[in-house]
């Protein structure tokens, strides 16, 4: 007998099925697909199951969900500016950038973007220019 | 001053260019018994060494759908759930320079011995430019082609191995016993041995107690051996991940000076522990246990880390690394899982018995158990020749011996075979730290096999070694000029110690 197990593959049967459903279609869909999970006992795992629909939604309409940490609220502009940027460098059609103020940044941004980092705080800078002269000495 | 100390400061902070790049992250999502559970790092290799925020090195083992069980090498109490983990891209990797000879250092190649910082050949006063090479610590063992068979012989400095199992520049020769019998204490004394005989030696402490390391590391320095070793040590009391990287680490530090043509001695102390970690991580890990709650992969765990000791040939660059894992058996039973699998890999094993340690007779070497499978071909033609009976008349003596406490009444041959074996035994008795020369080894050897000791009385064969030995270097200067030279005697070097050995008998009391 095979078991479900595997939540990414439940996630895109999931999507699959209702890919090309909308309104009451799509409504009674997400019931059947609730039942089903039920009937497998697999509803314990459905937060994770909704974590990896939404990736991939995400990757199938191209949308980036970014995170972006900063000492400082960022402005409107420097926000569209960096909203763009993702975009061309991700082949996103839209960005979806979620904002953190944390004052230990001490300037600068960080922006994470699915499991890649990039760093330009000034907390960065200081502790990579201090591992440099650790390493000189 | 403090200008100078400025102006340095400037100076080196204009060199300081900080390249932007993506890094890989993931978070922590559990941490325990120095494995952490990490979400995210999608495109992470196995063996792939990261960093925690409080930098603390890890590296990735089990890659699995959404997350990746990577083993903490130091102290994990100070990670904690949501910390952030960055791979660095590279696989784990040691830095080394020829400054590393004479430390101790921890599995990451960090020092331990409160010398300071191991800086590269020149360091600070080469302006900074001279840097440690980074030597990774799980690589593929060199290929067929680039090698060479073992044709050159690592002198121990004991009587026993040199004679009967003799070691070759290049082979993986085990030392197996019970605990307490002297396992650690020739690996030592063949450490010590090594002073000027052009040999890099690297002892790897797995698990071992920091004051029995301590005690090794003072009784080398005294011998004058930290000058020519290494000595990297995962002591008892650190995290499984460090025991189980200690021994690719050695072999690593290793390789860089088998890469400069260079000879090295690598001792493994002990193969045991090292199992138990890595049967300590596995479990933690999830992974199924096999035979004696070992991982499956626990033989692939020994094979590929022996494997990379070999005798390269002069096209590749020469240099050799010669292997001596050491295996503590437990009430004697090499039928275990490890001992039998590293018996298999190995080139032979030098078998430790309790029993002979207690009659007094060591190093405990069981010869009949004891096998070296290619170092015949490295022993050199002397010693071959004095050496070529002897293992024969040990089993004979062993066996009569049995036979011997039934009845009284033996005839003259067996007699004969007894005495020279008794003798023989008390020849290859050796006291600890005191190794012997190999032209001393082939007097005394020769003295023996030739019949010159068969009527020096048991009790008298120390003092009658000892005196023909410093009586012979004196008088027979031929003959040892020969064997440094040519490494065998000629008829003239025969005739002069066989004049030798007689006047001493006649001399002897």
């Amino acid at each position: 007998m095979t078991t479900i197990s595997n939540n990414n593959n439940i996630a895109q049967a999931i999507y699959l099925g209702s890919k090309d459903k909308k309104g009451h279609e799509l409504n009674l869909y997400a019931k059947e697909a609730v039942k089903f999970l039920n009937k497998k006992r697999l509803l314990s795992k459905a937060e994770n199951i909704l974590i990896k629909l939404k990736e991939i939604v995400d990757k199938e309409e191209k949308i980036v969900p970014a995170t972006v940490a900063s000492a400082n609220k960022l402005s409107p502009h420097a926000k569209h500016d960096l909203m763009r940027i993702l975009a061309k460098r991700y082949n996103a059609k839209e960005v979806e950038l979620s904002e953190i103020l944390d004052e230990r940044l001490l300037g600068g941004l960080k922006v994470e973007v699915g499991g890649e980092l990039i760093d330009l705080t000034l907390r960065n800078r200081i502790n990579k220019l201090k591992e440099y002269l650790i390493e000189k000495a | 001053m403090s200008n100078h100390i400025v102006e340095s400061l400037k100076k080196e902070i204009e060199g300081f260019n900080l390249a932007i790049k993506a890094e890989k992250v993931g978070k922590v999502i559990e941490v325990f018994d120095g494995i952490a559970k990490v979400s995210g790092l999608s495109d992470i290799k196995s063996s792939e060494m990261v960093t925690f925020s409080n930098g603390e090195t890890g590296v990735a083992l089990n890659l699995e759908e959404d997350t990746v069980g990577v083993i903490i090498l130091g102290d994990f109490s100070k990670i904690k759930e949501g910390d952030e983990v960055k791979a660095t891209g590279k696989i784990l990797e040691i830095p080394v320079g020829d400054t590393i000879v004479g430390r101790v250092v921890n599995p990451l190649g960090a020092p331990i011995d409160g010398k300071g910082a191991i800086s590269a050949k020149g360091g600070s006063a080469s302006g900074g430019k001279a840097s440690l090479s980074y030597y990774p610590i799980e690589c593929v063992a060199p290929g067929v082609i680039t090698r060479q068979s073992v044709s050159e012989p690592v002198a121990t400095g004991i009587k026993v191995i040199d004679a009967i199992i003799p070691i070759g520049r290049g082979q993986r020769e085990l030392i197996i016993g019970d605990r307490q019998t002297g396992k650690t204490a020739i690996a030592i004394d063949t450490i010590l041995n090594q002073k000027s005989q052009n040999m890099i030696c690297v002892y790897v402490s797995i698990g071992q107690k920091d004051s029995k390391l301590r005690k090794i590391e003072a009784r080398l320095e005294a011998g004058g051996a930290m000058a020519y070793t290494v000595i990297v040590s995962a002591g008892a009391s650190e995290p499984a991940p460090l025991s189980y990287i200690a021994p690719y680490a050695g072999v690593a530090i290793a390789e860089y000076f088998m890469e400069q043509g260079k000879d090295v001695l690598i001792i493994y102390d002990d193969l045991s522990k090292h199992a138990v970690a890595y049967r300590e991580i596995s479990l933690l890990l999830r992974r199924p246990p096999g035979r004696e709650a070992f991982p499956g992969d626990v033989f692939y765990l020994h094979s590929r880390l022996l494997e990379r000791a070999c005798r390269r040939n002069k096209k590749y660059g020469g240099g050799s690394i010669t292997a001596l894992p050491i295996i503590e058996t437990q009430a004697g039973d090499i039928s275990a899982y490890i001992p039998t699998n590293v018996i298999s890999i190995t080139d032979g094993q030098i078998f430790l018995e309790t029993d002979l340690f207690y009659k007094g007779i060591r190093p405990a070497v069981n010869v009949g158990f004891s096998v070296s499978r290619v170092g015949g071909n490295a022993q050199i033609k002397a010693m071959k020749k004095v050496a070529g009976t002897l293992k024969l008349d040990l089993a004979q003596y062993r066996e009569l011996e049995a036979f011997a406490q039934f009845g009284s009444d033996l005839d003259e041959s067996t007699k004969k075979q007894l005495e020279r074996g008794k003798r023989a035994v008390e020849v290859l008795k050796q006291l600890q730290y005191s190794p012997v020369k190999t032209e001393h080894q082939i007097v005394t050897l020769h003295a023996l096999t030739k019949g010159y000791m068969d009527d020096v009385p048991v009790e008298k064969i120390k003092a009658f070694e000892k005196g023909l030995v410093d009586y012979s270097e004196r008088n027979a200067k031929t003959f040892y000029k020969e064997i440094k030279e040519s490494k065998m005697w000629t008829d003239k070097g025969e005739a002069e110690i066989k004049k030798v050995i007689e006047d001493f008998k006649k001399s002897f009391q």
